[in-house]
């Protein structure tokens, strides 16, 4: 048998997959665009209504607070998971002893399903019996306790720092990778030359972790920008829509007010920004790297 | 690094230790405290400010969740929706991610990149249209129509890390097995598969993770309150108007236990596997 048949053997179940599991609900999901499909006037029919569900969206001022939002949850989730995986992965890098553990005991946040890890902060920051009141009562910095999540601002604090919580340990991984293959002779060489701990970390280390923190930066953006669970489950976006992601903003439009039509043209535009946003970075990232080539 | 004497060097390590276990607590404090309140009464739950260590301890709350509130049923779907998800991705995955890494195949590039870019489209993109599609073919309410979507997310992840995975094994034991006699399908099964166990576990795990922990797919899918899944049982409750925190908590922990121990098993393959499909990718 040619070789060429064989791998077409291996590769056409997954393709064919692909296309009925993703390919198909996508062109659906282009068509709905463009039809009312609104579950709750099934009566008048589904009329074509072109491109008037991305007019409306576009034209909708709660679309663009849910996008503000969006830009500021998934710019202080990136900067935030990556400057806390990075100090830990630092840490660990050094010679202790019980390293395993530590590390373990560092990734076990990650592990937790979101819904859990919503849940449980959403108990911590209960209005009336939530332990963060109480600590910061005791400490005297509160007087009363403070329904954090039903304030507009405190909301989308506690969010995030719920998120970056839950999802920090992804980027201690990738940097304690990295730092594993950074050769020791490096370091050596720069001792010998009289470099401080200061300027090995920053002629070394981070020079050795850039590729890593780049694509970090992709996937922890992508996560972030496409996240639902942790909102949904923790402020459903409120209070006064002051922590309403895309996502949720979608969600609402489609499986509350059953406008099935306008959330996929809604879901198509959140998927043009964010390809826009990865080709423009792997641009930038590219052009960043020829210098040195 | 040598330090220049030994005392300097104790207390720099000591205040190293220090320092992660303040580290270490302080993360973990969310799971301490779910812990915790999961093993209170009722009555204590409602006091504050709320202590840490629960001042009677009982189990109840578990056993109540378990079985009054029919966690063991929800449980049960959970595994079966996930089970149903390993199965279809990883025997998808690791055949395609095979050809991929093995065989010369016409627009080959540009098939994985598509295929990495849909690992990138949000759920939200494609729970509409399925939502149609699946009741259009009478899969709505059915447990199997979440492990379908799950897959949209998981097939994708489990092409790469197994294209990824099969790429480290050295071609020259294939053809060491062609030689003895193997033809392609044979190398693969009997010389391949079994090299490529600790790849595939790793992806296993977090095909199974993806679909344990989903909420989005199976709240839209699932209508009847019997098929829920785990994840989507466990909000329902905050749904309702008076909720029982430390019933909750313990419902919780029952929900993370089989990740726990997922993560415990194989968590060198998971972490190398990790680095390998994202960093590579």
């Amino acid at each position: 048998m040619k070789e060429r048949n064989v791998g077409a053997i291996f590769l056409s179940p997954t393709i064919l997959a692909l296309c009925l599991v993703i390919l198909l609900p996508i062109l659906f999901s282009v068509s709905m665009a463009f039809f009312q499909f609104d579950l709750l006037r099934v009566g008048r029919g589904n009329p074509f209504v072109g491109i008037g569900h991305f007019v409306t969206s576009i034209n909708n001022k709660l679309f663009w607070n849910a996008l503000g939002n969006t830009f500021l949850w998934t710019a202080a989730n990136v900067i935030l998971q990556l400057l806390t995986g990075l100090l830990f992965a630092l840490i660990l890098n050094r010679k202790i002893r019980f390293k395993v553990v530590y590390y373990v005991l560092i990734l076990i946040p990650w592990a937790t399903p979101s819904a859990v890890a919503a849940l449980i902060w959403r108990w911590m920051l209960h209005a009336e019996l939530g332990i963060i009141n109480a600590v910061l009562i005791r400490l005297h910095i509160l007087t009363d306790p403070n329904p954090w999540l039903s304030i507009p601002g405190w909301a989308m604090v506690w969010v995030v720092i719920a998120r970056v919580w839950k999802e920090y340990a992804f980027c201690t991984v990738i940097m304690t990778a990295a730092l594993q293959g950074i050769p020791a002779s490096l370091y050596e060489a720069a001792m010998v030359d009289g470099a401080g701990s200061v300027t090995r970390f920053f002629r070394i280390t981070l020079p050795w972790l850039k590729p890593s923190i780049l694509i970090a930066t992709v996937l922890v953006a992508i996560g972030s920008f496409n996240g639902f669970n942790m909102i949904w489950m923790m402020t459903k976006g409120g209070p006064v829509r002051t922590t309403e992601i895309i996502s949720t903003f979608i969600y609402q439009t489609g499986f509350e007010r059953y406008q099935m039509g306008r959330a996929s043209a809604q879901s198509l535009v959140m998927v043009l920004i964010l390809a826009f946003m990865i080709i423009t970075y792997i641009k930038r990232m590219k052009s960043e790297e020829e210098p040195f080539r | 690094m040598i330090a220049k004497n030994p005392k300097a060097a104790l207390i720099k390590s000591l205040l190293t230790h220090i320092f992660l276990i303040t580290f270490c607590l302080s993360v973990n404090f969310p799971l301490i405290w779910m812990a915790a309140t999961s093993l209170k009464a009722g009555s204590e739950v409602n006091r504050f400010p709320p202590k840490i260590i629960p001042a009677e301890p009982t189990l109840e709350n578990y056993s109540y969740v378990w079985n009054d509130m029919k966690m063991s049923s929800y449980f049960l779907n959970s595994v079966y929706v996930s089970v149903l998800t390993v199965a279809t991705a990883l025997s998808l995955g690791t055949t395609a991610g095979y050809a991929f890494a093995r065989f010369r195949i016409k627009g080959k590039q540009g098939l994985l990149v598509s295929i990495l870019f849909f690992r990138m489209l949000p759920p939200i993109l494609f729970i509409i249209p399925l939502f149609f599609l699946l009741q259009k073919i009478g899969l709505y309410n059915r447990l199997e129509s979440v492990a379908l979507s799950v897959t949209t997310i998981s097939l994708p992840f489990a092409v790469w890390m197994m294209k990824n995975y099969f790429q480290t094994i050295p071609g020259e034991i294939e053809e060491a097995a062609t030689i003895d006699g193997c033809n392609r399908f044979q190398a693969f099964f009997r010389v391949m598969l079994p090299l490529a166990r600790p790849g595939m576990a790793a992806t296993a795990v977090f095909c199974f993770l993806s679909a344990w922990n989903d909420f989005l797919f199976a709240n839209v899918l699932i209508h009847s309150e019997a098929r829920r899944t785990l994840v989507v049982a466990l909000y329902s409750y905050v749904g309702e108007f008076l909720i029982e925190w430390n019933k909750l908590m313990s419902a919780s922990i029952l929900t993370m236990i089989p990740v726990i121990i997922f993560f415990f098993l194989i968590n060198k393959n998971l972490f190398k596997g990790v680095s390998a499909g994202s960093i590579k990718g």
